[in-house]
């Protein structure tokens, strides 16, 4: 993946301050002074003086304080588009959808605790909520482009609608389990989420206490009834 | 179980209210609600003052809270009736339906918009769209839906309601459901529970081919 910003010539260095040098160093003292001071009370200039850059430098990397959780989406959303044009069509289309899922998240290593803070923020903060509402908009537009193109119809469409807001809702839950649970991995609780959910529609979840059948084995029963949360 | 007390929770208006003081007692959430509706839309959601609020409904500021904990929940006074009433839904759906079966069948029975609140209800997503603390407020509102959904997922399933299953049928139904509900509103035309009932099969029929096989 590019650094966009990593190329940009950057004015010499001020006294004493070790200035950054790219987009994903800037990030990181954003979200150190975020923890510290709050996302609403940390200001453009606060983040630009911590990474002895100035204001005009931090535009080159950021469009706005809230596109720093967000991170270069529009990429990562052609990113999809892309993987999703690869299925080939006998690749059923929720097989499809929770692969392209499971590939969006997918996370080198040392990138799993900057992901957990930025999905923190993304998942917790009430002012990034309206901007996080458009780039939602903008992650099922490409789902529901993907579906429409696959059933023949217009994204805009009832089904390519609802089932881009579900994957979204399904998505959001293995974030939020990942985020409670230490050492879970995020693409596996992905791929569980989106199969668990074709499951919850099949009846094929485990029975209810008492129902009778409880000892019968079910693909359900391998998962822990409780996820271990800190 | 108290389940008039529960109906006298879910549905304030249906229930005679004790005429307390300073209050007069046809005043109900869905009044204030209305009342907010038309302020924040004529003079600014930011201009509105509870005082101003409360006056215009005739009760006083205390009693403003004992309806609503705070300005923003004004707008969600029908939605969380309707929460309310999915819970009681679920709650006595028949136990031989399947989970999403009787989360559909609650859905569609709950909704309790018509036709003639498309002008409310379009006012209400604009000021939302407009006001991020409205936003962000209406989202805690949504979350107590999904919690709804999850808890009943939850008691069926033995689990908690954080655990990831009951948290993914609930995530999923409300994206269906909210799906169903913005598809009506762009319509303009029919009612709303088929709507919702369209949104929620349409998910399934998506996942059709998957069915089992987890």
């Amino acid at each position: 993946m590019t650094v966009p910003g990593a190329a940009v010539p950057v004015p010499a260095s001020r006294v004493g301050r070790r200035r950054v040098t790219s987009r994903a160093e800037l990030e990181h003292i954003a979200f150190t002074l975020f923890d510290r001071e709050g996302f609403e009370r940390t200001t453009i200039d606060d983040i630009a003086r911590a990474g002895g850059i100035g204001r005009r430098t931090f535009f080159r990397y950021f469009p706005s304080k809230n596109d720093i959780p967000w991170g270069n989406f529009d990429e990562e959303l052609d990113r999809m588009r892309v993987r999703f044009r690869a299925f080939p069509p006998r690749v059923p289309l929720m097989d499809a959808i929770r692969v392209a899922t499971v590939d969006f998240n997918r996370l080198a290593p040392e990138q799993v605790p900057w992901h957990r803070r930025r999905m923190e923020l993304i998942l917790r903060t009430p002012a990034l909520q309206a901007h996080s509402t458009l780039r939602y908009a903008a992650w099922r537009q490409v789902v529901a482009e993907f579906v429409g193109q696959r059933t023949g119809q217009s994204p805009d469409a009832l089904a390519p609608r609802t089932i881009a807001y579900a994957v979204l809702g399904v998505a959001v839950a293995a974030y939020e389990q990942w985020l409670q649970t230490e050492d879970a991995d995020l693409g596996d609780l992905l791929d569980t989420a989106m199969r668990q959910l074709g499951a919850a529609f099949a009846n094929s979840l485990a029975p209810a206490p008492g129902a009778g059948t409880a000892e019968a084995p079910t693909p359900f029963s391998a998962w822990p009834a409780r996820v271990r949360t800190r | 179980m108290d389940h008039l007390g529960e109906l006298s929770d879910a549905m304030p208006e249906l229930v005679p209210q004790l005429p307390g003081p300073g209050r007069p007692p046809s005043t109900t959430r869905r009044q204030i609600q209305e009342i907010a509706l038309e302020m924040f839309s004529a003079q600014g959601y930011d201009q509105v003052t509870i005082e101003a609020l409360a006056a215009a409904a005739g009760i006083s500021r205390r009693t403003f809270f004992r309806y609503f904990p705070a300005k923003a929940d004004t707008l969600m006074a029908d939605f969380d009736q309707d929460v309310e009433r999915l819970r009681l839904a679920l709650r006595y759906s028949d136990p031989r339906l399947g989970i999403m079966a009787a989360i559909r069948r609650a859905v569609v029975a709950v909704n309790s918009y018509q036709v003639d609140d498309l002008a409310h209800l379009r006012q209400r997503l604009q000021l939302q769209s407009d006001h991020p603390a409205l936003l962000a407020n209406a989202i805690m509102h949504y979350e107590r839906w999904q919690d709804v959904v999850a808890q009943f997922a939850a008691d069926r399933l033995g689990q908690p309601a954080e655990a990831l299953v009951p948290q993914v049928i609930a995530r999923a139904a409300f994206g269906a459901a909210y799906a169903g509900f913005m598809s009506w509103l762009c319509e303009d035309a029919g009612a709303l529970g088929p709507k919702l009932d369209a949104a929620l099969a349409a998910l399934a029929e998506g996942l059709g081919d998957r069915a089992g096989t987890a």
